[in-house]
């Protein structure tokens, strides 16, 4: 991801219009970043550090066309490449980076447990389409993938979902 | 198409309404911003020494891959096969070409399995080219110049991988002749020559006789459509002689061959064939003497038909026919079809005009 380079947040507007971006987007970009990384902790942490990124560079994030993709693409990249880092470290412990949540609804939890099955790539990509609201062309764009990637991972990945919900069904 | 449907769409909602709160602090934001700040100047310092340091003791690696030594192997959770239409027949990579009234656009199509036809871009060469598409979204292309200008030799032939913004990251030169792309793996691509089933390594260039002409009994582009497919032991091919088609099956641990027939039927040629993911079946679509199309599914160790269906053909003219097939698992098979224009008078694109029908296999 480049950095758009700008300076940051400096006028009391532009702290107005940031404060009204982070109040409205801060859940549904941190909940799109948890679902996709399978992981709420890392997801806290890709959003601070998305939304710091934002705020550093405020005059121009908010300019772009859509910033709250760029923040969950920055989020995103953050925490796959530090998600690499700890995997090569860590090794056969890397199943505990998957804290469960604390949802009481069991249904939620199956679903968790099935996205979580799916490949990330095939993740990130029908998050965007369903929890950011993206169009195929905003999800190539946030993701920096190409409309024919974005089919074919959502094709392939909601295929794979519904095998996998058929599969628990059949328990 | 490719939308998400409302029932998993809900479950990806529900997957969402179950994580944690996120506890929001703004202030929080500004005090890790002014944190960065303070420590750019030493990380940077910092950064230049480590790249220093790891520029002096950086050792270039080097994997050595292994030669293509046999066939791609039966996967336990094999990745679903692509449906490329057209991909095993020649065609123009960088201009659209005009056939009646339908146009093929520059690009090589795909059938997803949810009926979702994407175009794939293709690097601007004048060449034609077949296509197969890789599991990791890339395509091995094979390729020749179109351009014949000044030209007395055979135009020589390259096979490409191409990623799937259109790059090329791969470029392996595989000499002149009658070729026929058949398989292909993110690693290695399977070559139908005059000498035999011939694998190339996609790194290196590195090639290898699988299995020599003379165990296959047919030459490339052999007969009214040639094809052949391998996958783990086996190679197939498909054979026709006089009115009969036949599949022959030739096992790569004992030399084994065996013919296995297509159908009962009278056939004029087979078309398109390919191995099933667990490498028991093998579907091939012929002719037969009277009537239209059809699609065989062959059991590859006993020869015993399990499927012989009609292929749809709307419209019904000589444009329209089976461009393609590809397994779902090892029981439904997707076949590519180009249907007829339904409107003469009007000019479709040629994706516009590509369905697929599904076969499932008991």
């Amino acid at each position: 991801v480049s950095i758009p380079t700008a300076a940051k947040v400096t006028s009391s507007a532009d702290r107005v219009a940031f404060d009204e971006f982070y109040s409205v987007h801060v859940h549904r970009i941190y909940r799109a970043l948890a679902v996709t990384l399978g992981n709420d902790d890392l997801a806290r942490e890709a959003v601070d550090e998305a939304m710091t990124r934002a705020y550093a560079h405020w005059r121009r994030v908010r300019g772009l066309d859509n910033p709250a993709g760029w923040v969950f693409r920055v989020g995103f990249n953050w925490a796959t490449s530090w998600w690499r880092k700890v995997r090569r470290e860590q090794g056969v412990l890397t199943e505990a980076r998957h804290p469960r949540t604390a949802a009481t609804d069991p249904a939620g939890l199956a679903a968790r447990e099935a996205l979580a099955r799916l490949p990330l790539s095939q993740r990130a990509v029908i998050v965007c389409r369903v929890l950011l609201d993206l169009s195929t062309a905003e999800t190539a764009d946030t993701l920096g993938i190409s409309e024919g990637t974005v089919k074919s991972r959502l094709s392939r990945g909601l295929s794979a979902l519904r095998n996998v919900l058929e599969e628990g069904s059949e328990r | 198409m490719n939308v998400v449907p409302d029932e998993l769409a809900e479950v990806v909602h529900r997957a969402a309404a179950g994580t944690a709160e996120y506890p929001v602090d703004l202030s929080g934001i500004e005090r890790r911003w002014r944190r960065r700040r303070r420590r750019r100047v030493v990380a940077c310092a910092a950064g230049v020494a480590v790249l220093a340091a790891a520029s002096l003791a950086a050792i270039p690696v080097i994997n050595a891959r292994p030669g293509p030594d046999r066939p791609p192997v039966v996967a336990a959770d094999p990745a679903p096969q692509r449906l490329m239409v057209g991909g095993g027949t020649w065609s123009p990579m960088n201009k659209d070409v005009t056939d009646g009234n339908v146009l093929d656009r520059r690009g090589a199509t795909e059938i997803l399995p949810d009926g979702t036809v994407v175009q794939w871009p293709l690097p601007n060469l004048d060449v034609s080219y077949q296509v197969i598409g890789l599991p990791d979204d890339r395509l091995a292309v094979l390729d020749f110049a179109t351009t014949s200008r000044g030209r007395t030799t055979p135009p020589p032939l390259t096979l490409r991988v191409v990623s799937s913004t259109g790059a090329v990251q791969a470029v392996v030169p595989v000499g002149t002749g009658d070729t026929k792309l058949v398989a292909a793996t993110p690693e290695t691509a399977y070559l139908w020559r005059s000498e035999g089933i011939v694998a190339y390594t996609l790194a290196t260039g590195a090639r290898r006789v699988l299995v020599p002409a003379d165990k296959l009994g047919v030459k490339p582009l052999s007969g009214p459509a040639a094809d052949a497919d391998l996958l783990g032991d086996r190679v197939v091919v498909t054979v026709v002689s006089g009115t009969a088609c036949k599949l022959r099956v030739i096992d790569l641990r004992g030399g084994h061959v065996a013919d296995h027939p297509v159908t009962r039927r009278a056939c004029d040629g087979t078309g398109l064939l390919r191995i099933s993911p667990d490498g028991g079946l093998a579907a091939v679509t012929y002719k037969p003497s009277t009537g239209a199309q059809r699609v065989a599914v062959i059991d590859l160790t006993t020869g015993a038909p399990r499927v012989d269906a009609l292929i749809e053909n709307p419209g019904g003219d000589d444009r329209a026919g089976p461009a393609g097939l590809a397994w779902q698992g090892s029981t439904r098979l997707r076949v590519a079809l180009l249907v007829s224009p339904p409107d003469l008078d009007r000019t479709y694109y040629r994706e516009d005009l590509v369905r697929q029908q599904l076969v499932e296999v008991g």
